[in-house]
């Protein structure tokens, strides 16, 4: 019997031409646009671009070699933060200001050392004035020795600006990440793990004689009706794995997106079952809990909808934000576990994270199961 | 076969059955007759364990009729009142589908179908999905895959609503098969003809209640008038008409505009007298019409509204 | 007004999803304005670092970095745990986490020590990790250099001193503050785009669908008032509840920025956004002439259409990342034109004749695209009133 049900269900499934579209043909339409349009972003190394500023060749600049060194330094170093263009008056400075040419520009001064001209706020600006600041007061500290002890201060000057021996450390070597924008995927396998809920919400209203005639006679049959439940739950469940399957190949295979199937192929397709079968869960338990199929329907693609929203599919920090301002939210959003392991699995290797997100998942659908068999375990109506 | 006992079922403060009693015999066609809204689809939901009610007993072979009595739900087959079955199975796959929930064995069930689809008359279109099948054949369809698996119970609910004439003969003509085949029907309608057609007994419900249960030929011996006379009439004389009263035989008298409707006593003949008595008065006619007693005077009589108010 | 009625109750029966468009904006606007507001500015301002600090240390000098770190900057605490840090760096919610180990302080101090090193990691995407990196250089080798010059000095002098040097900054002249609504308002208006789209879509395909189901449009076309005036009044009527659902979609981003809504460039904005809504409507029509009988093309066209258009256009994903070939295939809709505008008031430091002139470009071309799109609703609109005409001629 158990194989019959599947057998019919999975044909039904196949069949219905609406279903099929949300629930693959969607994700991967959405999926390939946003590949398309993101591909710059996800291939591009967010290695930070210097901030540009002229500097005005007055008297000033003229007349002090330390900051000609110090510019020239920079603007030799390949890695430097800095991009100095020396320009020969005010005008011109102010026109590659005003072009977007430089950030800002820099007028020497013999008195202040530097004044820095913009006409906007940001961090390539708040780069420059650091630099400023830097360059002024080791300036000024050079000319307050000059005062009293004129060789250590050509010492100092000799220096440079930034003559400290220190260096910096990664805290997380795991950690080399130059581009988040990858990590958007991640919710889009769970928008199609989350869609599946839409057939079980399908296959609920199939045995439910309140909203639908052949549940009337599906709970006339000599079977427990439960047990057609766990017929089309498995039904659904091959499909839905199919479905994933085709998608998650068609991903990282035709897009090039990185979805872990060459790196972490066990870890991934774990992830994506226990995904499907949580959205599934979650269809039933929603269809348990609202009457009506095409209520049915509309809460399952809202609920979908926000979960994967707040899973940051269209702001990326969103997952964060919510994180950080409603924790508990991330053992009740399976989008977010899915996304939350995929992001440590794929950005950090780390296979403990993706472990626990599977094991959220699957205490997720247990507890969906759970609550849905205890909400449908009444066998007769009040009302038909 | 089917016992109910006492058997009263409310949604609030409405009373959808009644203290309903009744007992419904091995291979007969019971026909549960009454407008809408008369609780018959809540009794038979009742009897199939859908529904809960609040007091009385529902046994069938003997056995309480609960929603985990399987062995009982094996024997039953239902037809319900909105079509049901699958709209991306086809024909053939809906009819196999139901019809396995019962029947494990493939081979059997191979046969079963087809004989569901030959006797619902569906053999071309096996392979046709239900939404391009006509109301009527959507009909058959749903019957087929409530009798697959031939059941020695069959609840029909209203199958035949909204049918084309040619369809509702066929339903008929197969629920009058399968009874000759020794299965028992409950038959809910509110087609008093067809519950006289086919039905071995019929049993009335307005209200919740049964209000009469019997034979199509018991239920219209119960009431007191015979055949009902319908003249139409060419000049419209209400004050001469009045004497018709006086004839013998004559139950009652109804003067519609220029239609004149006499309804006799029971075995009484009347319409020699009646139209010698217009003859004599010189009151014109165009029409003449008897009829014999129907279930729906018997319904009129009983409730004082006809079936379709 | 029984269409009018009738339209309001189709539009109610479907109010959660409306819900969710019209709250879409109220939370776009509290993430974008409400939780990061960039106030108008009079003077020069560095840009705030949100940076967490683990001090191992808890010596002099650690907390003269931290010091100097504060100045101008944002500290927030963070769990010490390799995943929160990994997140917060990732989602950008910090952009710089500085780990000073034990030691650090003495290390520094110890002319022949070995050299100072610090833990740091950086968010991807973000300059800001560079200023600080700037800042805590210029800390550590003033440090470095007073220790040098004042070798008997005990460790708080050095740090107090160091932290007065490296606190000098130079002088920044802002030319021409920015205008504070240009830098608040445009990234709210620029999701408005999707949340319109959806609305007009939804509304108007759930009411002319209803309408044009077969029978209704049958006994509308047997009753007393002619099928044209049935037309026009429903016309009216979606038309009426669709920018009255733009009017909820665009009042909470008033609200929420306020004053600044009231400027010359909000009013631009705002005109841009009037622009996009004849657009949105005039879509919206065009897709229910096209997919007049069909509810789940229609619903398909619903959720896609106003995705591709978005995403295509830069709405969601910043428009200089997108392939040039796709802004191309882009500008071919309504919404590159309307966040062409958005970006070019996100760009510009002050309203200029330019930045007016472009608006004004903008808005016309998004017109014509209504326009057009008006004109091809009503075209299939009379083919297939003069195609039923011919059919009931046939027919009698």
């Amino acid at each position: 019997m158990f194989l019959h049900v599947v057998k019919y269900r999975l044909l039904a499934i196949i069949r219905d031409r609406q279903g099929m579209f949300w629930m693959l043909l969607f994700p991967i339409l959405l999926t390939s646009m946003m590949s398309v349009v993101m591909m710059n972003l996800i291939n591009e190394d967010m290695s930070i671009s210097p901030a540009r500023a002229a500097i005005v060749k007055n008297a000033a600049w003229n007349s002090s070699a330390p900051l000609q060194d110090v510019i020239a330094t920079l603007n030799a170093d390949e890695e430097s933060l800095f991009v100095f263009s020396p320009v020969e008056t005010a005008a011109e400075a102010e026109q590659m200001l005003a072009s977007g040419d430089v950030h800002g520009y820099f007028i020497p001064d013999a008195e202040n050392g530097l004044t820095l001209h913009v006409i906007r706020t940001g961090f390539p600006q708040t780069i420059l004035s650091e630099f400023m600041s830097s360059y002024t007061s080791q300036a000024r500290l050079i000319s307050d020795m000059f005062r009293t002890d004129p060789l250590k201060a050509l010492a100092l000057a000799a220096d440079g600006i930034q003559a400290s021996r220190l260096t910096f450390e990664p805290i997380d070597p795991a950690q080399n990440v130059s581009n988040p924008w990858g990590a958007m995927f991640f919710t889009l396998i769970a928008m199609m793990a989350l869609y599946n809920a839409l057939q079980s919400a399908t296959e609920s209203t199939a045995v439910d004689p309140t909203v639908y005639s052949v549940g009337i006679r599906q709970r006339t049959m000599p079977q427990h009706h439960i047990s057609i439940v766990l017929s089309s739950f498995a039904a659904v469940a091959v499909m839905g794995l199919l479905n994933m399957a085709v998608y998650l190949l068609y991903g990282q295979f035709l897009l090039g997106l990185d979805f872990g199937l060459t790196a972490y192929p066990l870890y991934a397709a774990a992830i994506a079952i226990s995904g499907v079968f949580a959205g599934i869960a979650m269809g039933f338990l929603i269809s348990a809990l609202v009457p009506g199929k095409r209520n049915r329907h509309s809460a399952v693609i809202a609920t979908s909808m926000v979960m994967v929203f707040l899973a940051g599919m269209m702001v990326l920090q969103m997952r964060q934000i919510v994180r950080e301002n409603a924790p508990f939210l991330k053992y009740l959003n399976p989008a977010d576990m899915i996304t939350d392991a995929y992001y440590g699995l794929l950005y950090y290797g780390d296979t403990a994270r993706a472990a626990r997100n599977i094991v959220m998942l699957l205490v997720f659908t247990a507890v969906c199961l759970l609550l849905t068999y205890t909400r449908i375990r009444r066998t007769r109506y009040e009302h038909l | 076969m089917i016992q109910v006992h006492d058997l009263v079922k409310r949604y609030g403060k409405l009373v959808a059955i009644d203290h309903l009693s009744l007992r419904i015999r091995e291979n007969e066609i019971y026909g549960l007759l009454g407008p809408n809204g008369s609780g018959k689809t809540t009794l038979i939901n009742c009897m199939l364990a859908l529904l809960s009610f609040d007091n009385g007993e529902i046994r069938i072979d003997e056995k309480d009729m609960s929603p985990t009595a399987y062995d009982l739900k094996q024997k039953i087959g239902i037809v319900p009142q909105e079509v049901a079955f699958f709209d991306e199975l086809t024909v053939r796959e809906n009819i196999d589908y139901f019809c396995g929930l019962y029947v494990r064995d493939k081979a059997s069930r191979k046969s079963l179908v087809d004989d569901a689809i030959s006797f619902t008359g569906l053999s071309e279109f096996v392979n046709f999905r239900p939404r391009k099948l006509s109301g009527g054949l959507k009909r058959r369809l749903n019957i087929a895959c409530g009798i697959a698996h031939k059941p020695s119970i069959l609840f029909l609910d209203e199958p035949t609503v909204a049918v084309d004439p040619q369809s509702r003969n066929h339903i008929l003509q197969g629920v009058r098969a399968l009874a000759k085949n020794g299965v028992t029907v409950v038959y809910t309608t509110h087609y008093m003809e067809e519950a006289e057609q086919i039905c071995d007994r019929v049993g009335i419900i307005d209200k919740g209640q049964l209000l009469a249960e019997g034979t199509p030929a018991e239920l219209k011996g119960m009431i007191n008038t015979g055949d009902t006379i319908r003249i139409q009439l060419i000049a419209d004389k209400p004050e001469a008409l009045q004497e018709i009263r006086k004839i013998d035989g004559v139950h009652s008298l109804d003067v519609d505009a220029d239609t004149l409707t006499v309804r006799t006593m029971p075995g009484a003949y009347v319409l020699d007298r009646l139209l010698r008595y217009l003859h004599d008065r010189e009151i014109g006619y165009l029409s003449v019409a008897s009829e014999k007693p129907s279930l729906n005077t018997v319904f009129l009589e009983i409730t004082g509204r006809e079936l379709r108010d | 007004m029984n269409i009018f009625k009738t339209t309001l109750r189709i539009v109610r029966a479907h109010l959660a999803a409306f819900l969710v468009y019209l709250a879409l904006p109220v939370f776009m606007t509290a993430m974008f304005v409400g939780f990061s507001p960039a106030q108008g500015l009079d003077a020069y301002q560095n840009s705030e670092v949100v940076f967490a600090v683990f001090d191992r240390d808890q010596s002099v000098v650690s907390q003269g970095l931290i010091a100097c770190l504060e100045n101008g900057n944002n500290r927030v605490d963070l769990p010490d745990d390799r995943d929160s840090i990994r997140d917060s760096l990732f989602y950008m919610q910090t952009a710089y986490v500085l780990d000073i180990p034990a030691g650090f302080g003495a290390r520094l101090l110890d002319p022949a020590g070995e050299p100072p090193v610090l833990g740091r990691q950086t968010a991807p995407d973000t300059m800001a990790p560079s200023a600080l990196d700037g800042r805590i250089r210029r800390f550590v080798t003033f440090v470095e250099r007073f220790r040098d010059l004042e070798p008997d000095a005990a460790p708080g002098t050095i740090v107090d001193k160091a932290l007065q040097a490296a606190g000098t900054t130079g002088t920044v002249i802002l030319e021409s503050p920015p205008d504070s609504a240009m830098q608040n308002l445009p990234q709210p208006f620029r999701f408005l785009a999707y949340t319109m789209l959806n609305l007009s879509l939804l509304i108007i395909a759930q009411t002319v669908l209803s309408f044009r189901q077969r029978q209704i449009q049958e006994r509308n076309f047997v009753s007393a008032t002619p099928p044209v005036t049935i037309n026009r009044r429903l016309l009216f009527s979606v038309l009426f509840v669709c920018f009255a659902a733009f009017f909820f979609n665009v009042l909470p981003v008033a609200l929420l920025t306020g004053r600044t809504m009231l400027q010359a460039s909000g009013l631009l904005l705002l005109l841009n956004t009037f622009c996009f809504a004849l657009v949105s409507v005039s879509l919206g029509f065009l897709a229910s002439a096209m997919f007049r009988q069909d509810s789940n093309l229609s619903s398909a066209l619903q959720t896609i259409l106003p995705l591709i258009m978005c995403f295509f256009s830069g709405i969601f994903v910043p428009l200089q990342f997108i392939p040039e070939s796709v802004r191309r295939i882009a500008s071919f809709m309504p919404t590159y034109w309307y966040n062409h505008s958005i970006i070019a008031m996100e760009e510009s430091v002050a309203l200029s004749p330019e930045l007016t002139r472009l608006f004004m470009r903008n808005g016309a071309i998004q017109l014509s695209f209504a326009a057009v799109f008006f004109a091809a609703y009503f075209v299939l609109e009379f083919d297939r009133q003069k195609r039923r005409k011919i059919v009931a001629a046939y027919h009698s």
